[in-house]
Protein backbone atom coordinates (compact mmCIF):
# COMPACT_ATOMS: atom_id res chain seq x y z
CA UNK A 1 0.00 0.00 0.00
CA UNK A 2 0.90 3.64 -0.35
CA UNK A 3 0.09 6.67 0.15
CA UNK A 4 -0.41 9.62 -2.40
CA UNK A 5 1.69 12.85 -1.08
CA UNK A 6 0.75 16.34 -1.17
CA UNK A 7 3.51 18.55 -2.76
CA UNK A 8 3.41 21.87 -1.05
CA UNK A 9 6.12 25.15 -1.90
CA UNK A 10 8.62 26.13 0.95
CA UNK A 11 9.41 29.47 -1.00
CA UNK A 12 11.24 28.93 -4.05
CA UNK A 13 14.02 27.04 -3.09
CA UNK A 14 12.44 23.86 -1.02
CA UNK A 15 9.10 21.71 -1.78
CA UNK A 16 7.68 19.68 1.09
CA UNK A 17 6.73 16.52 0.11
CA UNK A 18 3.80 15.46 2.51
CA UNK A 19 2.54 12.04 3.45
CA UNK A 20 0.55 13.10 6.37
CA UNK A 21 -0.07 15.06 9.35
CA UNK A 22 0.99 12.88 12.51
CA UNK A 23 3.51 11.01 13.67
CA UNK A 24 2.65 7.60 12.45
CA UNK A 25 5.14 4.68 11.12
CA UNK A 26 3.55 4.09 7.90
CA UNK A 27 3.72 7.82 6.87
CA UNK A 28 7.64 8.23 8.18
CA UNK A 29 8.16 4.69 6.06
CA UNK A 30 6.92 6.33 3.09
CA UNK A 31 9.02 9.37 3.55
CA UNK A 32 11.63 6.84 4.31
CA UNK A 33 11.63 5.04 0.66
CA UNK A 34 11.28 8.57 -1.50
CA UNK A 35 14.14 9.94 0.67
CA UNK A 36 16.10 6.57 -0.19
CA UNK A 37 14.99 7.08 -4.08
CA UNK A 38 16.03 10.34 -4.51
CA UNK A 39 19.02 10.24 -3.22
CA UNK A 40 20.11 7.23 -4.95
CA UNK A 41 19.09 9.26 -8.24
CA UNK A 42 20.89 12.18 -6.97
CA UNK A 43 23.82 9.82 -6.39
CA UNK A 44 23.90 9.01 -10.36
CA UNK A 45 23.12 12.62 -11.32
CA UNK A 46 19.93 12.31 -12.19
CA UNK A 47 18.38 15.39 -10.45
CA UNK A 48 19.59 18.45 -11.55
CA UNK A 49 19.43 21.58 -9.39
CA UNK A 50 17.97 19.23 -6.44
CA UNK A 51 20.31 20.12 -3.57
CA UNK A 52 19.50 18.10 -0.95
CA UNK A 53 16.99 16.17 0.21
CA UNK A 54 15.70 16.27 4.06
CA UNK A 55 13.12 13.86 5.76
CA UNK A 56 11.02 14.52 8.90
CA UNK A 57 8.52 12.66 10.46
CA UNK A 58 5.94 13.08 7.85
CA UNK A 59 7.34 14.99 5.04
CA UNK A 60 10.50 15.37 2.51
CA UNK A 61 11.96 18.55 1.88
CA UNK A 62 13.52 18.40 -1.67
CA UNK A 63 16.02 21.73 -1.76
CA UNK A 64 16.90 22.59 -5.21
CA UNK A 65 18.10 25.27 -6.84
CA UNK A 66 15.54 28.01 -8.46
CA UNK A 67 18.09 29.14 -10.76
CA UNK A 68 18.53 25.50 -12.13
CA UNK A 69 15.17 24.33 -12.10
CA UNK A 70 11.74 25.62 -11.75
CA UNK A 71 9.20 24.48 -9.52
CA UNK A 72 6.90 23.29 -12.13
CA UNK A 73 9.72 21.17 -14.16
CA UNK A 74 11.31 19.67 -10.40
CA UNK A 75 7.51 18.60 -9.38
CA UNK A 76 7.72 16.41 -13.63
CA UNK A 77 11.16 14.94 -12.90
CA UNK A 78 10.11 13.72 -9.10
CA UNK A 79 6.85 12.38 -10.58
CA UNK A 80 8.71 8.58 -10.99
CA UNK A 81 9.79 8.57 -8.12
CA UNK A 82 7.35 9.79 -6.00
CA UNK A 83 5.43 6.91 -8.12
CA UNK A 84 7.52 3.89 -7.17
CA UNK A 85 8.77 4.46 -4.05
CA UNK A 86 7.73 1.83 -1.74
CA UNK A 87 8.45 0.94 2.04
CA UNK A 88 10.70 -1.51 1.87
CA UNK A 89 11.95 -3.78 4.61
CA UNK A 90 13.42 -1.24 6.69
CA UNK A 91 17.28 -1.05 5.16
CA UNK A 92 18.83 0.59 7.78
CA UNK A 93 21.90 -0.44 10.59
CA UNK A 94 21.10 -1.39 13.72
CA UNK A 95 23.14 -0.34 16.61
CA UNK A 96 23.61 -0.66 20.78
CA UNK A 97 24.10 2.30 22.24
CA UNK A 98 25.79 1.62 25.57
CA UNK A 99 24.20 3.97 28.16
CA UNK A 100 24.62 4.64 32.32
CA UNK A 101 21.74 4.51 34.22
CA UNK A 102 23.24 5.63 37.49
CA UNK A 103 23.46 7.83 39.87
CA UNK A 104 22.33 11.55 40.29
CA UNK A 105 25.19 13.30 37.96
CA UNK A 106 24.21 10.82 35.03
CA UNK A 107 20.36 10.07 35.78
CA UNK A 108 18.76 12.84 37.35
CA UNK A 109 15.01 11.92 36.38
CA UNK A 110 15.29 8.62 36.77
CA UNK A 111 13.43 8.73 40.30
CA UNK A 112 10.95 11.21 39.18
CA UNK A 113 10.05 9.00 36.44
CA UNK A 114 10.14 6.06 38.16
CA UNK A 115 7.28 8.12 40.58
CA UNK A 116 5.64 9.14 37.76
CA UNK A 117 4.95 6.16 35.98
CA UNK A 118 4.50 3.65 39.28
CA UNK A 119 7.23 1.78 38.20
CA UNK A 120 10.86 0.94 39.93
CA UNK A 121 13.99 2.62 38.48
CA UNK A 122 15.04 -0.57 37.31
CA UNK A 123 11.71 -0.99 35.73
CA UNK A 124 12.00 2.13 34.46
CA UNK A 125 15.46 0.96 32.85
CA UNK A 126 14.17 -2.35 31.52
CA UNK A 127 11.51 -0.86 29.29
CA UNK A 128 13.43 1.53 28.32
CA UNK A 129 16.21 -1.02 27.24
CA UNK A 130 13.68 -3.40 26.41
CA UNK A 131 12.81 -2.07 23.14
CA UNK A 132 14.21 -1.54 19.42
CA UNK A 133 13.46 2.01 18.53
CA UNK A 134 13.77 3.40 15.16
CA UNK A 135 15.46 6.52 14.31
CA UNK A 136 12.59 8.67 12.34
CA UNK A 137 14.80 12.16 11.68
CA UNK A 138 17.67 13.80 12.59
CA UNK A 139 17.49 17.50 14.28
CA UNK A 140 16.98 20.00 16.54
CA UNK A 141 20.91 20.15 16.85
CA UNK A 142 23.21 17.77 14.90
CA UNK A 143 22.74 14.16 15.22
CA UNK A 144 20.05 14.40 17.93
CA UNK A 145 18.01 11.48 16.55
CA UNK A 146 14.51 11.42 17.49
CA UNK A 147 14.13 7.66 18.20
CA UNK A 148 10.22 6.49 18.23
CA UNK A 149 8.05 4.03 19.74
CA UNK A 150 8.71 4.31 23.55
CA UNK A 151 7.10 1.82 25.57
CA UNK A 152 3.53 3.51 26.31
CA UNK A 153 3.84 2.83 30.16
CA UNK A 154 6.97 5.42 29.85
CA UNK A 155 5.13 8.10 28.03
CA UNK A 156 5.43 11.43 29.93
CA UNK A 157 4.65 15.17 29.04
CA UNK A 158 8.00 17.10 28.91
CA UNK A 159 9.34 18.63 32.10
CA UNK A 160 6.75 21.60 33.08
CA UNK A 161 10.18 23.65 33.32
CA UNK A 162 13.05 22.83 30.81
CA UNK A 163 16.34 22.73 31.86
CA UNK A 164 18.47 25.72 30.58
CA UNK A 165 21.85 23.42 30.34
CA UNK A 166 21.08 19.63 29.53
CA UNK A 167 24.79 18.06 29.61
CA UNK A 168 25.40 16.39 26.34
CA UNK A 169 25.32 12.35 26.67
CA UNK A 170 21.85 12.41 28.33
CA UNK A 171 19.95 9.72 27.57
CA UNK A 172 16.29 11.68 27.60
CA UNK A 173 12.36 10.47 26.94
CA UNK A 174 9.49 12.70 25.91
CA UNK A 175 5.75 11.16 25.07
CA UNK A 176 6.69 8.55 22.57
CA UNK A 177 10.30 9.65 21.88
CA UNK A 178 13.74 9.14 23.32
CA UNK A 179 16.82 10.26 22.06
CA UNK A 180 20.33 11.40 23.24
CA UNK A 181 21.25 14.87 23.59
CA UNK A 182 24.39 15.05 21.31
CA UNK A 183 25.38 18.89 22.76
CA UNK A 184 24.95 20.79 25.70
CA UNK A 185 21.68 22.34 24.81
CA UNK A 186 18.58 23.55 26.49
CA UNK A 187 15.86 21.15 26.85
CA UNK A 188 12.52 19.76 28.38
CA UNK A 189 12.68 15.82 28.57
CA UNK A 190 13.69 13.42 31.50
CA UNK A 191 17.28 12.62 31.78
CA UNK A 192 17.98 8.82 32.35
CA UNK A 193 20.98 8.16 31.97
CA UNK A 194 24.10 9.35 29.87
CA UNK A 195 25.53 7.68 27.22
CA UNK A 196 29.62 8.09 26.91
CA UNK A 197 29.74 7.96 22.79
CA UNK A 198 29.53 11.21 21.86
CA UNK A 199 26.69 11.65 19.00
CA UNK A 200 28.23 14.55 17.30
CA UNK A 201 31.89 14.85 16.91
CA UNK A 202 33.01 16.91 14.13
CA UNK A 203 36.69 15.63 14.07
CA UNK A 204 35.07 11.67 13.35
CA UNK A 205 34.69 10.50 9.82
CA UNK A 206 31.77 10.00 9.68
CA UNK A 207 30.57 13.05 12.81
CA UNK A 208 27.05 11.87 12.69
CA UNK A 209 26.83 7.77 13.01
CA UNK A 210 23.14 7.53 13.27
CA UNK A 211 20.89 7.88 10.08
CA UNK A 212 17.29 8.06 9.35
CA UNK A 213 15.65 4.42 8.87
CA UNK A 214 18.44 3.20 11.65
CA UNK A 215 17.07 1.58 14.35
CA UNK A 216 18.48 1.72 18.28
CA UNK A 217 18.75 -0.53 21.60
CA UNK A 218 19.96 1.03 24.82
CA UNK A 219 22.16 -1.66 26.50
CA UNK A 220 22.45 -0.77 30.65
CA UNK A 221 26.16 -0.41 31.37
CA UNK A 222 27.84 0.16 34.80
CA UNK A 223 29.25 3.16 36.14
CA UNK A 224 32.78 2.00 35.61
CA UNK A 225 32.29 1.10 32.01
CA UNK A 226 30.70 4.82 31.33
CA UNK A 227 33.96 6.03 32.60
CA UNK A 228 36.14 3.91 30.57
CA UNK A 229 34.24 4.16 27.54
CA UNK A 230 34.45 8.31 28.32
CA UNK A 231 38.07 7.84 28.34
CA UNK A 232 38.20 5.75 25.19
CA UNK A 233 35.60 8.84 23.61
CA UNK A 234 38.14 11.45 24.48
CA UNK A 235 41.05 10.15 23.54
CA UNK A 236 39.78 9.18 19.98
CA UNK A 237 40.76 5.64 20.93
CA UNK A 238 36.81 4.75 20.09
CA UNK A 239 35.83 3.27 16.69
CA UNK A 240 31.65 3.54 16.95
CA UNK A 241 31.49 0.52 14.07
CA UNK A 242 31.67 -1.88 17.31
CA UNK A 243 28.51 -0.24 18.64
CA UNK A 244 26.58 -2.02 15.84
CA UNK A 245 24.55 -4.90 16.91
CA UNK A 246 24.78 -8.05 15.38
CA UNK A 247 27.34 -7.19 12.75
CA UNK B 1 50.39 32.05 2.45
CA UNK B 2 49.51 35.08 3.82
CA UNK B 3 47.83 35.92 7.75
CA UNK B 4 45.81 38.17 9.13
CA UNK B 5 45.76 38.56 12.80
CA UNK B 6 42.46 39.63 14.56
CA UNK B 7 42.76 42.54 17.36
CA UNK B 8 39.32 43.90 18.16
CA UNK B 9 37.18 41.54 17.15
CA UNK B 10 33.67 43.67 16.95
CA UNK B 11 30.55 41.82 18.67
CA UNK B 12 30.03 38.84 16.32
CA UNK B 13 32.88 37.78 13.46
CA UNK B 14 32.68 34.89 11.61
CA UNK B 15 34.15 33.16 8.95
CA UNK B 16 31.30 32.18 6.43
CA UNK B 17 31.07 31.13 2.98
CA UNK B 18 28.29 29.83 0.89
CA UNK B 19 26.83 27.16 3.51
CA UNK B 20 27.41 23.70 4.78
CA UNK B 21 24.74 21.98 2.13
CA UNK B 22 24.40 18.36 2.02
CA UNK B 23 24.56 17.15 5.71
CA UNK B 24 21.10 18.74 6.72
CA UNK B 25 19.73 15.03 7.17
CA UNK B 26 22.00 14.42 9.81
CA UNK B 27 20.35 17.27 11.79
CA UNK B 28 22.94 19.88 10.72
CA UNK B 29 22.29 23.06 9.94
CA UNK B 30 23.80 24.89 6.68
CA UNK B 31 24.53 28.56 8.29
CA UNK B 32 26.58 30.47 5.61
CA UNK B 33 26.87 34.26 4.52
CA UNK B 34 23.25 35.85 6.16
CA UNK B 35 23.55 38.53 3.65
CA UNK B 36 24.14 36.58 0.52
CA UNK B 37 23.99 39.90 -1.66
CA UNK B 38 26.73 41.80 0.21
CA UNK B 39 29.09 38.81 0.44
CA UNK B 40 28.87 37.42 -3.36
CA UNK B 41 29.17 41.29 -4.71
CA UNK B 42 32.51 41.46 -2.08
CA UNK B 43 33.74 38.88 -3.18
CA UNK B 44 33.20 39.62 -7.23
CA UNK B 45 34.96 42.75 -6.22
CA UNK B 46 38.19 40.83 -6.16
CA UNK B 47 37.35 38.38 -8.91
CA UNK B 48 37.29 36.02 -6.20
CA UNK B 49 34.58 32.60 -6.68
CA UNK B 50 31.09 33.80 -5.43
CA UNK B 51 31.95 30.95 -2.64
CA UNK B 52 35.10 31.90 -0.89
CA UNK B 53 34.77 32.29 2.66
CA UNK B 54 34.84 35.85 4.41
CA UNK B 55 34.50 37.16 7.28
CA UNK B 56 30.74 38.56 8.89
CA UNK B 57 30.16 41.30 11.00
CA UNK B 58 27.57 42.92 12.92
CA UNK B 59 27.74 46.31 12.69
CA UNK B 60 31.18 47.13 14.49
CA UNK B 61 33.40 44.87 12.35
CA UNK B 62 37.40 43.40 13.90
CA UNK B 63 40.44 45.34 13.50
CA UNK B 64 42.80 42.96 10.55
CA UNK B 65 46.31 43.46 10.62
CA UNK B 66 48.46 41.79 7.80
CA UNK B 67 51.44 40.00 9.04
CA UNK B 68 53.85 38.80 6.53
CA UNK B 69 52.74 39.35 3.12
CA UNK B 70 50.42 41.75 1.28
CA UNK B 71 46.56 40.81 1.84
CA UNK B 72 43.68 42.54 -0.38
CA UNK B 73 40.81 42.47 0.78
CA UNK B 74 37.65 44.06 -0.21
CA UNK B 75 35.21 46.27 1.76
CA UNK B 76 31.67 44.66 1.55
CA UNK B 77 28.20 46.57 2.80
CA UNK B 78 30.78 48.86 5.37
CA UNK B 79 33.99 51.14 5.44
CA UNK B 80 37.14 51.02 7.41
CA UNK B 81 39.86 53.33 8.97
CA UNK B 82 43.29 52.12 7.65
CA UNK B 83 46.61 52.88 9.90
CA UNK B 84 49.31 52.08 7.74
CA UNK B 85 52.81 50.83 9.34
CA UNK B 86 54.47 54.29 9.10
CA UNK B 87 51.21 55.53 11.15
CA UNK B 88 49.24 57.30 8.48
CA UNK B 89 45.87 56.77 8.86
CA UNK B 90 42.72 56.94 5.95
CA UNK B 91 39.27 56.58 6.24
CA UNK B 92 37.90 54.01 3.27
CA UNK B 93 34.13 53.97 2.48
CA UNK B 94 32.33 50.82 1.43
CA UNK B 95 32.58 49.02 -2.01
CA UNK B 96 36.04 48.82 -2.91
CA UNK B 97 38.96 46.85 -2.20
CA UNK B 98 42.12 48.01 -0.37
CA UNK B 99 45.32 45.85 -0.33
CA UNK B 100 46.97 45.67 3.24
CA UNK B 101 50.97 45.32 3.24
CA UNK B 102 53.18 43.79 6.31
CA UNK B 103 52.43 45.93 10.03
CA UNK B 104 49.09 47.59 8.37
CA UNK B 105 45.92 47.48 9.88
CA UNK B 106 42.07 48.07 9.22
CA UNK B 107 39.24 48.81 11.68
CA UNK B 108 36.21 47.09 9.47
CA UNK B 109 33.07 49.17 10.46
CA UNK B 110 30.69 50.30 11.16
CA UNK B 111 28.00 48.35 8.31
CA UNK B 112 26.34 51.20 5.60
CA UNK B 113 22.49 50.51 4.81
CA UNK B 114 22.02 47.16 7.21
CA UNK B 115 23.53 45.21 10.18
CA UNK B 116 25.50 42.84 8.53
CA UNK B 117 29.13 43.47 6.93
CA UNK B 118 31.92 41.27 5.04
CA UNK B 119 35.48 41.48 4.68
CA UNK B 120 36.23 39.31 1.78
CA UNK B 121 39.93 38.12 0.76
CA UNK B 122 41.32 37.67 -2.52
CA UNK B 123 41.71 33.47 -2.73
CA UNK B 124 39.58 33.66 0.25
CA UNK B 125 40.05 32.86 4.24
CA UNK B 126 41.48 29.32 4.18
CA UNK B 127 40.54 27.73 7.56
CA UNK B 128 40.13 23.88 6.68
CA UNK B 129 36.74 22.97 5.37
CA UNK B 130 34.70 21.03 7.34
CA UNK B 131 31.94 18.68 5.68
CA UNK B 132 32.56 20.91 2.49
CA UNK B 133 32.24 24.18 4.14
CA UNK B 134 34.06 26.94 5.86
CA UNK B 135 31.33 28.48 7.55
CA UNK B 136 30.92 28.82 11.16
CA UNK B 137 28.02 27.40 13.36
CA UNK B 138 28.62 28.67 16.67
CA UNK B 139 26.29 26.46 18.55
CA UNK B 140 27.84 23.51 17.49
CA UNK B 141 31.70 24.51 17.26
CA UNK B 142 31.52 23.45 13.89
CA UNK B 143 33.49 24.78 10.88
CA UNK B 144 35.27 28.55 10.35
CA UNK B 145 37.82 29.03 12.76
CA UNK B 146 37.87 26.67 15.67
CA UNK B 147 33.84 26.82 15.51
CA UNK B 148 33.76 30.25 17.14
CA UNK B 149 33.65 33.73 16.80
CA UNK B 150 36.77 35.34 16.10
CA UNK B 151 38.78 37.06 19.66
CA UNK B 152 41.44 39.42 19.99
CA UNK B 153 45.14 37.37 18.51
CA UNK B 154 43.39 35.20 15.98
CA UNK B 155 45.46 34.29 13.28
CA UNK B 156 43.99 32.69 9.89
CA UNK B 157 45.41 32.58 6.83
CA UNK B 158 44.32 33.71 3.96
CA UNK B 159 44.00 32.80 -0.04
CA UNK B 160 46.35 33.92 -2.54
CA UNK B 161 49.66 36.07 -2.41
CA UNK B 162 48.59 39.53 -4.26
CA UNK B 163 51.12 41.83 -6.11
CA UNK B 164 52.37 44.37 -4.72
CA UNK B 165 50.49 47.54 -5.45
CA UNK B 166 48.03 48.92 -7.64
CA UNK B 167 44.51 47.33 -9.38
CA UNK B 168 42.13 48.10 -6.13
CA UNK B 169 38.47 48.52 -7.87
CA UNK B 170 35.13 50.12 -6.50
CA UNK B 171 31.80 50.88 -7.12
CA UNK B 172 31.09 54.03 -8.19
CA UNK B 173 27.75 54.40 -5.90
CA UNK B 174 26.10 52.41 -3.01
CA UNK B 175 24.43 48.75 -4.28
CA UNK B 176 20.54 48.07 -4.26
CA UNK B 177 19.44 44.60 -4.36
CA UNK B 178 15.41 45.85 -3.80
CA UNK B 179 13.21 47.44 -1.97
CA UNK B 180 9.61 47.93 -0.49
CA UNK B 181 7.65 45.38 0.82
CA UNK B 182 9.24 41.40 1.42
CA UNK B 183 7.55 39.17 -1.06
CA UNK B 184 6.33 35.98 0.70
CA UNK B 185 5.47 33.24 -0.63
CA UNK B 186 2.43 30.69 0.76
CA UNK B 187 3.06 27.78 2.46
CA UNK B 188 3.33 25.16 3.94
CA UNK B 189 0.69 25.79 6.81
CA UNK B 190 -0.73 28.56 5.99
CA UNK B 191 -4.58 26.94 6.24
CA UNK B 192 -3.49 26.92 9.27
CA UNK B 193 -4.19 30.35 10.14
CA UNK B 194 -7.92 31.99 9.21
CA UNK B 195 -8.55 34.48 6.62
CA UNK B 196 -8.21 37.30 8.81
CA UNK B 197 -4.55 36.44 10.27
CA UNK B 198 -3.20 36.06 6.68
CA UNK B 199 -4.79 39.42 5.68
CA UNK B 200 -3.26 41.31 8.88
CA UNK B 201 0.78 39.75 7.79
CA UNK B 202 -0.02 41.50 3.99
CA UNK B 203 -1.08 44.15 5.56
CA UNK B 204 -0.26 45.63 8.86
CA UNK B 205 3.93 46.77 9.65
CA UNK B 206 5.60 44.63 11.60
CA UNK B 207 9.45 45.83 13.41
CA UNK B 208 12.20 43.74 13.92
CA UNK B 209 12.80 43.25 17.59
CA UNK B 210 16.16 43.00 19.11
CA UNK B 211 15.88 39.25 20.06
CA UNK B 212 17.13 38.96 16.54
CA UNK B 213 20.30 36.86 15.84
CA UNK B 214 21.74 34.68 12.69
CA UNK B 215 19.48 31.70 13.19
CA UNK B 216 16.04 34.68 12.66
CA UNK B 217 14.15 37.73 13.57
CA UNK B 218 11.50 38.17 15.13
CA UNK B 219 8.73 40.14 14.22
CA UNK B 220 7.05 42.75 16.54
CA UNK B 221 3.39 43.77 15.47
CA UNK B 222 -0.49 42.30 15.65
CA UNK B 223 -0.30 38.37 16.39
CA UNK B 224 -1.51 36.12 13.78
CA UNK B 225 -4.67 34.58 14.53
CA UNK B 226 -4.73 30.78 14.14
CA UNK B 227 -8.42 29.35 12.31
CA UNK B 228 -10.53 27.17 14.80
CA UNK B 229 -10.41 23.46 14.62
CA UNK B 230 -7.15 23.26 12.35
CA UNK B 231 -4.15 22.58 14.72
CA UNK B 232 -2.90 25.80 15.74
CA UNK B 233 0.39 26.38 15.76
CA UNK B 234 2.22 23.03 16.73
CA UNK B 235 2.80 20.94 13.81
CA UNK B 236 4.81 17.68 13.88
CA UNK B 237 8.07 19.17 12.77
CA UNK B 238 9.21 19.27 9.26
CA UNK B 239 11.32 20.61 7.15
CA UNK B 240 12.82 24.18 6.80
CA UNK B 241 13.72 27.02 4.61
CA UNK B 242 16.17 30.12 5.02
CA UNK B 243 12.94 32.77 5.05
CA UNK B 244 10.78 30.19 6.39
CA UNK B 245 8.08 31.73 8.37
CA UNK B 246 7.53 30.14 11.63
CA UNK B 247 4.17 31.14 13.96
CA UNK B 248 4.54 30.21 17.23
CA UNK B 249 1.35 30.41 19.58
CA UNK B 250 1.89 33.99 20.29
CA UNK B 251 1.05 34.93 17.03
CA UNK B 252 4.57 36.76 16.32
CA UNK B 253 6.12 35.43 13.44
CA UNK B 254 9.64 34.25 13.41
CA UNK B 255 11.89 34.37 10.30
CA UNK B 256 14.43 32.05 10.05
CA UNK B 257 17.80 32.60 8.68
CA UNK B 258 21.11 30.94 8.27
CA UNK B 259 21.77 29.37 11.72
CA UNK B 260 18.26 27.88 11.52
CA UNK B 261 17.53 24.60 12.92
CA UNK B 262 16.95 21.46 9.91
CA UNK B 263 12.90 20.66 11.05
CA UNK B 264 10.82 23.47 12.82
CA UNK B 265 7.81 22.44 15.12
CA UNK B 266 5.99 25.74 14.37
CA UNK B 267 3.40 26.40 11.73
CA UNK B 268 4.91 28.40 8.70
CA UNK B 269 2.55 30.60 6.70
CA UNK B 270 5.25 30.74 4.19
CA UNK B 271 8.51 31.99 3.68
CA UNK B 272 10.74 34.82 1.83
CA UNK B 273 11.61 34.36 -1.35
CA UNK B 274 15.16 33.94 -2.11
CA UNK B 275 15.72 37.05 -3.71
CA UNK B 276 14.49 39.06 -1.10
CA UNK B 277 16.80 37.24 1.87
CA UNK B 278 19.63 39.25 1.71
CA UNK B 279 17.91 42.30 3.14
CA UNK B 280 16.01 40.81 5.18
CA UNK B 281 18.72 39.10 6.68
CA UNK B 282 20.99 42.88 7.17
CA UNK B 283 18.11 44.54 8.94
CA UNK B 284 18.63 46.39 12.29
CA UNK B 285 16.23 46.23 15.65
CA UNK B 286 13.40 47.90 15.28
CA UNK B 287 13.41 48.53 11.72
CA UNK B 288 9.79 48.85 10.34
CA UNK B 289 8.82 45.79 7.05
CA UNK B 290 6.03 44.99 5.30
CA UNK B 291 5.01 41.68 3.46
CA UNK B 292 3.70 41.00 -0.03
CA UNK B 293 2.45 37.87 -1.19
CA UNK B 294 3.74 36.41 -4.84
CA UNK B 295 3.72 33.10 -6.42
CA UNK B 296 6.05 31.13 -7.11
CA UNK B 297 7.11 31.65 -10.31
CA UNK B 298 6.86 35.43 -9.66
CA UNK B 299 9.39 34.44 -7.21
CA UNK B 300 11.30 32.41 -9.51
CA UNK B 301 11.46 35.76 -11.95
CA UNK B 302 12.90 37.62 -8.64
CA UNK B 303 15.70 35.04 -8.23
CA UNK B 304 17.05 35.40 -11.57
CA UNK B 305 16.27 39.57 -11.47
CA UNK B 306 18.39 38.78 -8.68
CA UNK B 307 21.19 37.49 -10.56
CA UNK B 308 21.14 39.84 -13.14
CA UNK B 309 21.76 42.48 -10.49
CA UNK B 310 24.66 40.95 -9.26
CA UNK B 311 26.14 40.60 -12.37
CA UNK B 312 25.61 44.43 -13.56
CA UNK B 313 26.88 45.53 -10.36
CA UNK B 314 30.10 43.61 -10.20
CA UNK B 315 30.84 44.07 -14.25
CA UNK B 316 30.49 48.46 -13.38
CA UNK B 317 32.89 48.30 -10.72
CA UNK B 318 35.63 50.79 -11.42
CA UNK B 319 39.70 50.34 -11.19
CA UNK B 320 40.36 52.78 -8.55
CA UNK B 321 44.27 53.90 -9.81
Amino acid sequence: MSIDPTIKSLGDTALSIEYGEAIDPAVNAQVMALYAALEAARAENALTGVVETVPSFRALAVHYDPLRIDRGELVERLRPWIATARPDVRSGRAWALPACYEGADLAPDLGEVAAATGLTPEEVVARHTGVEYPVYILGFVPGFAYLGGVPEALRLPRRTSPRTAVPAGSVAIAGEMTGVYPLESPGGWHLLGRCPVPMFDPGREPPVFLAPGDTVRFAAISRAEYDSLRTAAETGGFDVSILRAGG
Amino acid sequence: MAQIRIHRPGPLTTVQDRGRFGFQALGIPTAGAADGFSFRLGNRLLGNPDGAAALEYWVIGPEVEALDAPVRLALAAGGGTLTRANGDRLALPAWRTVTLFPGDRIALGPTVGGAAGYACFAGGVDVAPVMGSRSTYVRAKLGGFAGRALKTGDVLPVGVEVEAAGGERALSESPVDGEGPFRVVLGPQDDRFDDAGVERFFTEIYKISPQSDRMGKRLVGPPLTFAPGRGGADIVSDGMVAGAIQVPGSGEPIIMLADRATVGGYAKIGAVISADLPRFARLKPMMEVTFARVSVAEAEAAAQAFEMRLAELAAAAVALD
